[in-house]
């Protein structure tokens, strides 16, 4: 071996380790500190919407024999629209990403007149979220579609004679609505279980 | 008149069969970039991790297959290419050390995308992205990558001289250009320094496959 050769092999091995070690402490010191804070922000605006208009799908009739006695009633089922909003955010490259939105579950209840004439109760897996490898016409696409997502919620509740629309004169039937989302929300790193609720006056269109 | 392929030759300084050795082996050697192109090919449906398996594993098993034959013919390429590797170290680290100071003063990211890679070799859910599981299998992917390169560069040619480490530089260079920003979701869109930073790695690859024997010459 020639001579100081061996001060090279230091040199050599900071050189093939470097980029990498710097790699590890700037994404410990930087990447992820200001991915995770960026993913709360982003996590923080994000909001629901509940339709106020709920919208009546099918009234089913049932009857069955109590011992000798026929016993009918009538189920109705409605459909009420949520909301995702501002579900596009930046991620720490300037890059647009969706926040994943999953484990999703809604509760609500619709009282008209004192009576509770429908509730929901209903789970969602996951919203539409694009996977990354997509290209980028078609990731954009996936990305404005899914900014503001809506979802259906059936909603279910008895009909005549607790509530007998064909005694009702109009279209419409004001409840009130109280309701809660209950969403596991996702930035590119940081997660949390957010829960929204709210009270409003909605309407309920039967024809 | 010299036909081009004989120009070729000359310039290399080996027979046509040398060159066809080198040629396989250098072929097989460039594997792992096989299987990053099969990867985008497909929009990641094969995943990265199944790729290096058959597209890149594969291949460089049969590289060795073939330079142990070129060894047994008396090409001397092939028993070098332990040396080769070694060389190879260095021109990769340093392409990565050129993106440090763009990374420090800039703020221009260098292995976002290595997350990506990450999960798709390990087959992660997408909510394990920014984790280092990810960013050290996404790393080891670029690192072998980036040593094949070298190893291609030092099976094709017999003598390392500045101007073919630039020329072949050059070539990873567009291959760069070409394919990242349609198939690097995040890399779509870059602005000018993108295209300057990505020149500007290559060419220190180039100066480190140039480097490389000669400071491992210095150690005898």
């Amino acid at each position: 071996m020639k001579k100081n050769a061996l001060l090279l092999i230091p040199i050599l091995i900071l050189s093939y380790v470097g980029p990498y070690a710097y790699v590890y402490a700037m994404t410990e010191a930087d990447v992820f500190p200001r991915v995770e804070r960026g993913d709360h922000e982003a996590i923080g605006k994000m909001s629901v919407r509940v339709d106020t208009q709920a919208r009546m799908v099918i009234s089913q009739s049932f009857s069955r024999n109590v011992g000798t006695e026929l016993v009918s009633w009538t189920e109705v089922t409605y459909e009420v629209l949520l909301g995702f909003n501002n579900r596009i955010f930046t991620t720490y490259i300037n890059f647009p990403a969706l926040l994943d939105v999953s484990k999703i579950t809604f509760k609500a209840t619709g009282i008209f007149n004192g009576t509770a004439i429908m509730t929901c109760n209903q789970y969602y897996d996951s919203l539409v979220a694009p996977t990354g490898f997509e290209i980028l016409a078609v990731f954009q696409s996936i990305l404005l579609a899914g900014n503001n997502s809506f979802v259906n919620a059936f909603c279910y509740g008895p009909g005549a004679p607790t509530v007998d629309y064909a005694a009702l004169s109009g279209t419409l039937l004001p409840i009130t609505l109280s309701w809660e989302i209950k969403a596991t929300v996702r930035g590119e790193r940081a997660e949390e279980t957010r829960t929204w609720s709210g009270v409003q006056s909605a309407i309920i269109r039967f024809r | 008149m010299l036909s081009s392929s004989t120009i070729i030759l000359r310039i290399l300084g080996y027979s046509g069969r040398e060159l066809a050795y080198r040629g396989v082996v250098a072929g097989f050697l460039v594997s792992p970039t096989y299987a990053l192109l099969v990867f985008w090919f497909t929009f990641g449906n094969i995943s990265l991790g199944t790729a290096m398996i058959y597209f890149a594993m594969v291949p460089l098993i049969l590289g060795l297959l073939v330079a142990s034959v070129a060894r047994s013919r008396g090409y001397e390429f092939a028993n070098r290419l332990g040396l080769y590797g070694i060389y190879s170290l260095l021109p990769y680290a340093l392409y990565d050390w050129t993106r440090v100071p763009m990374n420090y003063f800039l703020g221009l990211p260098f292995w976002d995308h290595w997350f990506d890679w990450g999960i798709s070799v390990m087959g992660l859910p997408v909510s394990q992205t920014f984790s280092y599981t990810a960013l050290t299998m996404g790393l080891l992917t670029h690192v072998l990558r980036g040593w094949s390169f070298g190893m291609v560069y030092y099976t094709l040619i017999r003598k390392p001289t500045l101007r073919s480490a630039f020329l072949w530089a050059w070539v990873l260079t567009i291959f760069y250009w070409a394919f990242f920003p349609v198939y690097v979701l995040v890399d779509s869109r870059p602005p000018f320094i993108w295209w300057f930073v990505a020149w500007m790695s290559h060419m220190a690859l180039a100066v480190g496959l140039w480097l490389a024997p000669k400071i491992h010459q210095r150690f005898y």
